[in-house]
Order: structure tokens, then sequence, then C-alpha cells
């Protein structure tokens, strides 16, 4: 705030030097050869290098958890053939980042250029292009899974309703790009990394080997962060390179992405295309729901999330808070010559309930229906329920959530207003998107989705000599205050002051353990791993102000950062006497010192939890220039036991802002050629404050069993749930012309033709 | 830099006169930030588009991202920097602080200036030319929500009245 906070570029060492790369012009080529002589001589360049130079560095392999789960090897430089546009060519390093990337503009690299594979659709056509050689093939994963009588649920439907969806390629795009610094010491032999990932430990796992390090000679430390969504939670090959040229050229070295090669060459996210259709009896139950998608994952699997993400994360929420007796699916994916998919905020998830809710509108308007009630009829009810497809919902407020929403965005009320304001020829529509989600991925929401492992979670509590308390967290904040709620975990559970606790986060020589930050993990797994610990702080403090009070363990009691008899609230031992009594009086011998007195580790593998929530989204929509304008977002959110209601709602209307984005503005443009046509911000259009409503928040607290304090998590609700609203409200809004909505970003050229095609439908049936 | 022509840029910088040698192609946000070491400038973009890099140059409004150091030779700049006194918050910074106006805080220095600015123009915004006003600095984290509500208590306490929940 002050403009103090530590962010990677901000991160300044002596002899430093700073990097830049060549990249690719060309969507697919075979690199023919690379002349760096002009290079080598001119002032400043201090070291080129390319493939050749970086002898057993790398490559980067994502391991896959399942066999139909291909995985591609990606060299951390191009190693004869590039397959996207930004893909790293060479590196320059000089004393400073004007010369590096002047140096840049001189490397001569010939390429041959190959057959572009342009989308997934083209990839599976025979005779493509493929890819990677070693796959045999472009299809790098097909999963099918079916769960009860799919067949006979079609045969005994009164209705079947498609749809036909494109969800668009976007971005994660925090506001601050990525970053490395690599600093070799070869009188220690070890490398010291800094680097804005979300996951420090497992960055760590994953770059020693291809950098030939034990995890040991590896430290790798997080600074403040400028926002991830997921973008910071892969491994990319800059993460290894830099450190690698840092021990070639023997001084620590920078790299700071820019916003060109954030937006061409960092990962992009969510583009699939998916097929859905619901069968419907008479009444309006759901009997069967069926989807087949292809995602584009564009040219490498990126570990260590892999390239299937986008297509089993859509079906595994194929059936919402929908309770539906049979589900099948076939969820594909196929390489093509564009940035690789990462993860970013709602993977796969936010696609998959797009198109469900999208499809849910659909079916009301096919039956007559009105689309809330249609959907309160086919809930599941607020108990936990197994979906006959994968999840296991742990019980949530489903019903509740919707009814609450609607309640909240005044939903009869503009249905009452809307006929009037559309003889006045304006086109208000409202959309909702009831939402469950997988909160704090954990082994046991891992197997029900189909990505078996298991995965934990480690914090340590210790109190210093004057009472003062580390909490030590290897989960890493990005802007989710974690500081703050970690701070508030750790102080409740022991009975101290807040002021009192740091949070210690994002190194991994002094913070144990962690699996990472992403899929909304930090509430439950922190309150798991720093709840425990802190409890059992408690416990040794209760102990200790015992001993010095000469009391009963039992009439003890600690609060606020102060420990008195029950009862005898006068006589006080504070933090810092018990701290002080440990340390210099003797007192550890009241406790087990094997255990570390006043030092306390606790891991965890919790399972993970489903939180639920609904978003109802109030468009009106100019038919003369197809602009839509949001008026109006309610998101009624259900994270189980809420820790600090200021920092759920700063989540919810941030995930919600992706959402609308998502699903009117933003969208990593290619051509046919494979030629990158979103290289700026200008191109790629960010939401504003103008095209972000004011955005109501409602909450239910369900708490979650089974998870310490009931916490559920939440942050990815709002990129999940508000593009389905949207555009359902759109459709809503355009209903007069029969529209119907069936890609993302929906621009207002797109919102014309959309409209025009409806009319000229309309104008041939009759 | 070795080969290349220095030029001895020097500006009065959150008060205080500042100055170094650096290549004519420097960018302020570069000057700022690696010459005279005041990180608070953020880059988000280089393109001129997040607003991220935004300080004031003789109190107007500007991006140091698309502004080179020596184009603005004595000129008064002030950067984020320049806000607090001492360890005491300027009311925009207490404001944004109270009403949870930033999550990352990357966006936060180039808002708290964009604001400084709107508020010593009109002290009494309305929600519709808050967001006007705003339109030129992105944010990813908060969906401009706190932001708007840190900017009207901002303003409320400016004009002395007294701002939303202490
Ligand atoms: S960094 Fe200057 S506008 Fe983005
Ligand atoms: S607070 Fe993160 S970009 Fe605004």
């Amino acid at each position: 705030m002050r403009g103090l906070a530590r962010y990677l570029d901000d991160i300044e060492l002596p002899r430093m030097l700073h990097a830049a790369f060549v990249r690719s012009p060309m969507a697919h080529a075979r690199v023919v050869q690379i002349d760096v002589e002009e290079v080598r001589g001119m002032p400043g360049v201090v070291g080129v290098f390319t493939h050749g130079d970086l002898a057993g560095v790398g490559p980067i392999q994502a391991i896959g958890p399942r066999p139909e789960i291909k995985s591609s090897l990606r060299a951390v430089l191009a190693d004869g053939k590039v397959r996207f546009v930004g893909e790293a060519v060479a590196v320059v390093v000089a004393e400073s980042r004007y010369i590096a990337e002047d140096a840049c503009e001189l490397v001569d690299v010939e390429y041959e250029q190959l057959r572009v594979v342009a989308n997934a659709r083209a990839a599976l056509e025979p005779g493509a292009p493929i890819l990677h050689a070693d796959l045999g093939d472009n299809r790098i994963s097909r999963i099918e899974r079916s769960g009860g009588d799919i067949d006979h649920a079609f045969a005994a439907a009164a209705h079947v309703v498609k749809v036909s969806f494109h969800h668009g390629r976007v971005g994660a795009l925090p506001l601050e790009t990525r970053g490395v610094i690599g600093d070799w010491d070869a009188g220690t032999s070890t490398m010291r990394v800094w680097n804005s990932s979300q996951m420090p430990h497992l960055l760590r796992a994953l770059i020693a080997a291809p950098l030939g390090l034990a995890e040991t000679q590896l430290e790798v430390m997080v600074p403040a962060v400028g926002g991830a969504f997921g973008l910071k939670a892969s491994v990319y090959p800059e993460d290894i390179v830099v450190p690698a040229v840092s021990r070639l050229v023997g001084r620590p070295v920078k790299w700071v992405e820019d916003r060109y090669e954030n937006l061409a060459a960092s990962s992009h996210a969510k583009e699939i295309d998916i097929d859905m259709e619901m069968a419907v009896a008479e009444d309006g139950t759901f009997l069967g729901v069926r989807a087949k998608n292809l995602s584009d994952p564009g040219a490498y699997s990126m570990p260590p999330f892999q390239a299937h993400h986008e297509s089993l994360g859509s079906v595994n929420c194929m059936t919402g808070i929908y309770d539906i007796a049979a589900a099948s699916y076939v969820a594909e994916t196929a390489l093509t010559n564009k940035a690789p998919l990462g993860v970013y905020r709602g993977v796969g998830w936010t696609p998959g309930q797009t198109v469900r809710e999208v499809l849910v509108d659909d079916v009301a308007r096919a039956i007559g229906r009105d689309p809330v009630e249609l959907r309160l009829q086919n809930c599941i009810p607020d108990t936990p329920y197994d979906s006959v497809i994968g999840p296991r919902y742990d019980g949530g407020s489903y019903r509740r959530s919707l009814e609450l929403a609607t309640e909240m965005a005044d939903y009869r009320g503009i249905r009452e207003r809307q006929i009037e304001q559309r003889n006045q020829g304006k086109y208000v529509g409202v959309g909702v998107s009831p939402y469950v989600e997988p909160t704090g991925f954990g082994g046991r929401i891992g197997n029900e989705l189909g990505y078996p492992g298991e995965y934990y979670d480690t914090a340590s509590i210790s109190i210093q000599a004057d009472g003062s308390i580390y909490v030590m967290s290897g989960l890493n904040s990005q802007g989710q205050s974690h500081e703050t709620t970690f701070a508030q975990l750790a102080a409740d559970g022991i009975g101290a002051r807040i002021e009192e606790v740091r949070v210690v986060q994002g190194d991994t020589k002094s913070t144990p353990f962690s699996a990472g930050v992403y899929a909304s993990r930090s509430a439950l797994i922190g309150a798991a791993t720093i709840g425990r610990a802190a409890h059992e702080m408690k416990r040794r403090l209760v102990a200790l102000a015992a001993d010095m009070l000469e009391a009963n363990v039992d009439d003890v009691e600690i609060t606020h950062g102060k420990a008195f008899v029950r009862g005898a609230p006068e006589v006080v031992k504070t933090i810092a006497d018990i701290a002080a009594y440990v340390h210099w009086g003797g007192g550890a011998a009241a406790v087990d010192l094997e255990e570390g007195a006043l030092s306390v580790s606790s891991s965890a593998a919790p399972g993970g939890s489903y939180g639920n929530g609904c978003v109802v989204a109030v468009v009106v929509v100019d038919i003369e220039t197809g602009k839509i304008q949001v008026e109006k977002v309610v998101s009624v959110e259900d994270c189980g036991t809420m820790l600090n209601p200021m920092i759920v709602e700063g989540q919810v209307a941030g995930a919600v802002a992706q959402g609308i984005g998502d699903a009117l503005l933003e969208e990593h443009q290619y051509n046919e050629d494979g030629a990158f046509m979103s290289a700026s911000l200008l191109d790629y259009l960010y939401p504003s404050t103008m095209e972000i409503p004011d955005i109501a928040i409602g909450h239910l607290e369900t708490p979650a069993p089974g998870v310490p304090g009931g916490f559920k998590g939440l942050g990815e609700a709002g990129v999940i749930a508000t593009p389905g609203a949207v555009l359902n409200a759109v459709a809503d809004a355009l209903s007069p012309f029969g529209v119907r909505v069936h890609s993302t970003p929906l621009g207002p050229s797109k919102v014309l033709d959309l409209i025009d095609e409806a009319r000229e439908a309309m104008s041939g049936s009759a | 830099m070795t080969c290349e022509q220095l030029h001895h840029v020097s500006l009065i910088v959150n008060g205080v006169e500042r100055s170094a040698a650096v290549p004519a192609r420097t960018l302020l946000s570069d000057f700022l930030r690696h010459e005279l070491g005041l990180f608070g400038t953020h880059v988000g973009c280089e393109q001129g588009v997040c607003g991220a890099c935004t300080v004031l140059i003789g109190g107007r409004l500007a991006r140091s991202c698309t502004t080179f150091a020596v184009q603005v030779q004595g000129e008064e700049i002030r950067t984020v920097e320049g806000l607090a006194n001492g360890d005491e918050l300027h009311p925009i910074q207490e404001s944004f602080r109270r009403c949870h106006g930033l999550q990352c805080g990357f966006c936060t220095p180039g808002f708290l200036m964009a604001t400084e600015a709107l508020l010593s123009e009109n002290d009494d915004p309305s929600d519709s030319e808050i967001r006007d006003f705003l339109s030129g600095n992105v944010c990813r984290c908060t969906g401009y929500v706190g932001i708007v509500a840190s900017v009207k208590d901002a303003a409320l306490r400016a004009r002395g009245v007294n701002g939303s929940d202490q």
C-alpha cells in the first residue's frame, strides 16, 4: 500500500545480470540454424545460449496420473523444432534488460515452416501433422465414463435438448507477470531461486531434476506476488533456463516476463468444444445427461497439471446441483500449434458449468418452464449426495442458495417489468447459474474426480523467548490475505492476540512442505494444518501455565494472550511470561522436550470438500450495437464456516469480474495460420471499472463435515458460475428473437450476428 | 549500457531533487524503480494500458512506462512513496486499507495516484464519475468493488465527513 511490498522485479542483487529470450515468430517450424555471432561481441552482452549450450538441462515432462493420458516432452529451449508462436529459442544474458533485448533482435534464426495444426478438430483429422512424433498422434487424452442407465434415460425422454458450445481461449493474466531470479553459489553448490510461484515446494521438486540438482541444493523463495490465479502454478521453461544460465555465467540473473511474453508464451486456459444433451421427462424431470468434448491444450502438456484438465474437469461437474440418475461422457484432448493450456481459476469447471447451465435454460425455453422453477424441481437435497458420475458432495445449501440469490436479485420483479421494457425497446434479461465446486483439492476429491494421487501439507508454529509467535506455512499468498487468515487461525487456536503472530510463507528453506496454493486449497488446508498445530500449542501453554500458577491443567484457561486459573482472572501469566519460563526459567522440563517445547508441526491430508452457491446476472442488451451491459450481479456463496467475511467478499467480487471477462470480453485469438493475434492488452480485453457492476454478495454457511472448523474454502466460484449466468441473461433478453448462445466471448459483433441468424431462422420457418 | 551515451536527468521526486545519468531511451518507470530505487511504481504491461505505473508529473496523471525520463527533466514527480507521511498513512491509503481496496496490491499504487488526482479536482464524485475516472487503471483481483468503496470513503473523509465503519 505504501509502495513498500517487494515483488520479484523489486529484488536487486549485487552483480546481477538480465536475461531476455528470443522467441519463435512461427507457429510450427523446423529450426534450421541459429546464428548468434553478431551478438557474442556486443558490448554489455555476457552470454547467449541455445538448446545445444544447455547440455543436460531439462526437459520438462508432466507425469500422467492415468494411462489414458499421454504427456509430451518439452525442451527448455527449442530443440530443433518450434511448436507455437512465442516458444523460447535462445536466451541472451546482458548487463541490462535493454541490451539483452537489443541483442535478441540480432540473433538470426533460420526456420523452415511446417504445416500448422490450427485447432483440436484439425488435429484429429487423418493426415494432420503430428506435433510430437514420439506420441504417435495428436490425441493426448481420451477418457470415457458413464453412470446409471444412460440409454434407458434417453429412450424414455419426452424431450431431448442439445447444445454445441465453444468456450474461448482465455488467460489468467495476473497484473504482475511471471519472473525468475537464479543465483548460483559455487562455494556451497547451492542454487538460490526467486520465483513468483504459487507453489514453491512443488516448483523446487519439479525443477531440481531438470537442473541436475538435489532438492537440498535448491532454495526457492517467493516474494510478494501480484496475483496468480493459476498462471503461476505451472512449471515453465524460464523457471529452469534462468537458474541454469546463472550457473553458466557465475552471476545472478533476473528475468521478468514482459506483457507480450505473458500473453503469447506463458499459458492459456479453458479452450474447449462441448456437446451436451439432456433427456427430460414430460413433467420436466432431468432423466439423463450426455457430454462429448474436445479440448485444445496447445502444443505441450504443462506440469504438474496436464493437457486433459479442461476436458476432464468440465465433465466432472456435468450434473451440477441436479439429481440426475444417468450420465455419460467422452472427454478428449488434441494437441495444436498454440501456447500450452495451463490452469486458471475454475479449471474445467468454468466451461462445464457454463454449458450445463446454458443447456438447462435451453430446456426451460423448449418446454415452456420458468428456468428457476425447473432448477428447483430437479435440485438435489441439502444432505450429502453422491452424483452418478464421480463427485460425492458433502452437503450444502443447494436449493436455498438458488432461492436466496433470486430473491436478492428481485427475480420476480424483473420478470414482471421485462415485457413492458421490451415494448419500449429495452432488452433486459436475467440469468441464473447455481453451482457446486470442489475446494481444498486433496486425495479424496482427487480420486472422485479422476485424478488419483495423495497430497499433504504441513504447518509449524513456534513461540520465541519473548512470546512472539511464528507460523510457518508453505502455502503462500498471491492476494488472498493469507497473512491475516492464517494469523487469525493461529491466534484463535492458541488463545493468543493476533498482533503477536507473524506468518512466514513462500520460502522452501524455512517453511515446511506444501503442495501449493491452487484449487481453493488454502482455507481448508490452512485450517487443518495450522488449526491442529495451534491446538497442540495451546495444550502445551496450558500445561506450562498450570505449572507456573501451581494449578490443575483442567482449571487453566488461555485467551487473548493471557493464561489464568478459571474464576481467578486477577493472577495472569502472559504468553511472554510462559515463553520466558520455558526458554530461561527451566520450565521446559514441564513439557516433553523431545516434542520441542514451544515448537509444533502438524501435517494433514484433508480430503477436500465442496462449496456451493448461485450467481444471478441482470443484463441489458442494445440490439442496435450489440453491446451488453451487465447491470447487476448477485452472488450467494456457501463456503462452509466463514473466517473473515471481508476477505471472502473480496475473493468473490474479483472472481465474478473475471467471469464477466470470460463471458463477454476476453479471448486469446489465433488465425488459421497459427499467428497470435492478442499480443497486447489492447487486443486482449481486461474488464475495467466500466464493465463490472456493483456486486451484491449473500452468505450461507453449511459447515463442512470432517474438516476442522468446518471450512470449505472458495475462490473460484465467481469464475465458474458467472459466465453461465451472464450468457443466460443475454439469451433471456433476446428471447423474443429466439437467440441461443453457443460460444464465448460474446462480443458486440457476435451478438448482432446471433440476432440476425435468429431473425433469419424465424422468417425462414414462418 | 557500455556504449550508449548517457544523459544527466534530474527530477524533483516527492519533493526531493534526485538525479542519475541514463541512456536517452530509459523509461521513467525504469528510472524511478531501478535508478532511484523507488519500487512502489509498478509495471504491469509497458504497453500504456494497465495504469499500474501511474504517477503524477507536475500534478497531472501520467503513465511512467510510456514516458522517457529525459522528457521530464526538472519536473515535479509524485509517486506512491510520496503519499504517506512517515508511518502515517495518507487518508486515501487509510480508506483503501479500511474498505478492502486491494488484494495483491500490484495495481494499488496506480489507483492511489489516480484517486489523488480525482479528489483534487472533484471532492464529491458520484459512483459513475469514480468508475469513469478510474477506467484507465485495471485490477485483476478485486472486481473494483472494494476500490470504488475506498474512493468514496476517501472523498467523504476529504470533505471532513466521517467515513464508513472504523
Ligand atoms: S505499466 Fe504502464 S500502463 Fe501498464
Ligand atoms: S489488487 Fe491485485 S491487481 Fe488489483
